[in-house]
């Protein structure tokens, strides 16, 4: 009974409490599903600008509420792991956190097509974002000079975020919701 | 209309629209390109010292064109447009030993990669072989 009320009420984007201490099961979740948004982008890495962490953020942040910012940053730490800590990639500390912020305030949103605009959205401000490194580091001139060369990469950002989550988004938010109801996950 | 429909409906067309106010901002962003012939010459230094220098006239708006169609340079096309590999004969290996072509426009070093670099009648360009 709990088991389906937890279900129902988690489709609608309640997440257990984010003070509640972090059980082994969702520790091993976390890393799973934070090692998993590494190696699909290493999979995708092919396809310029068209990435499944975005998908893969959205998904933990109406699946798990705050606590899957631990998936979130897990995937940050690996990738400055693997590639180093740069300008490029220093960004990523907000960013990201940018996308799951929104995420949580749509989290009642059942429409693909919202999903879809969000992700999208997110994908065409993805250098205006990162740009703000560059406003630090060289001022507002190099960030903007910076941010508007790279359009177009944003727009095919855009655009394959778009698609992504307009196909993969309600499948796997529906996935989700039936793995923690089998398994009892939080 | 059910108000999920709406919703959805409306954020797809803010996505739209977002995505066509950036391409317009991109667009504006763009150097006017000058039509007609145009005379330009083309200084290149080589990893000895040495240096050679040509002339041309042509039609086509962008350096690269140009000087990919007059076989001065050639690269490979990357992410961020052409990234010049070879100049009068002479290619660069930045893995090997950091070198690579700098490239100046009038005594200026270029903002943009040599394909984006839009031809001025007069304009002087120069490559530098380059290490570090």
């Amino acid at each position: 009974m709990q088991s389906s009320c937890m279900t129902v009420t988690n489709m609608r984007g309640s997440t257990p409490p984010a003070n509640r201490r972090l059980t082994t099961a969702e520790l091993a979740l976390f890393g799973l599903l934070g090692a998993m948004t590494f190696a699909l982008k290493m999979a995708m890495a092919q396809f310029p600008n068209i990435e499944p962490v975005s998908l893969m953020v959205m998904l933990v942040a109406v699946s798990f509420g705050w606590r899957g910012l631990y998936a979130v940053y897990l995937y940050v730490f690996l990738e400055f792991a693997v590639w180093g800590i740069g300008l490029w990639n220093i960004a990523y500390l907000y960013v990201w956190l940018a996308l799951f912020a929104a995420a949580r305030l749509l989290r009642r949103m059942e429409s693909p097509l919202i999903w879809a605009a969000l992700s999208g959205c997110f994908g065409l401000l993805f250098g205006g974002l990162c740009a703000l490194v560059y406003w630090i580091s060289g001022g507002w001139a190099f960030a903007v000079s910076w941010w508007v060369a790279g359009i177009p990469m944003d727009l095919l950002h855009g655009a394959g975020n778009f698609v992504v989550a307009l196909v993969l988004f309600q499948p796997l938010r529906r996935g989700l919701a039936s793995f923690r109801r089998k398994y009892g996950a939080h | 209309m059910k108000k999920k429909y709406l919703y959805g409906i409306a954020a797809a067309a803010l996505f739209c629209l977002l995505a066509l106010g950036l391409w317009h901002i991109w667009q504006s962003s763009l150097p006017e390109t000058a039509a007609g012939e145009k005379s330009v010459t083309v200084t290149v230094t080589h990893a000895d010292g040495t240096t050679a220098e040509f002339a041309y006239h042509t039609d086509l708006e962008y350096l690269g064109d140009l000087l990919q169609q007059e076989g001065l340079i050639s690269g490979s096309e990357g992410e961020y447009g052409l990234f010049v590999e070879t100049v009068d004969g002479e290619p660069v290996d930045y893995h090997r030993d950091q070198s690579w072509w700098r490239l100046t426009c009038n005594g200026e070093d270029a903002t943009t990669g040599a394909d984006a670099v839009v031809l001025h009648d007069g304009d002087q360009y120069a490559w530098f072989y380059t290490t570090g």
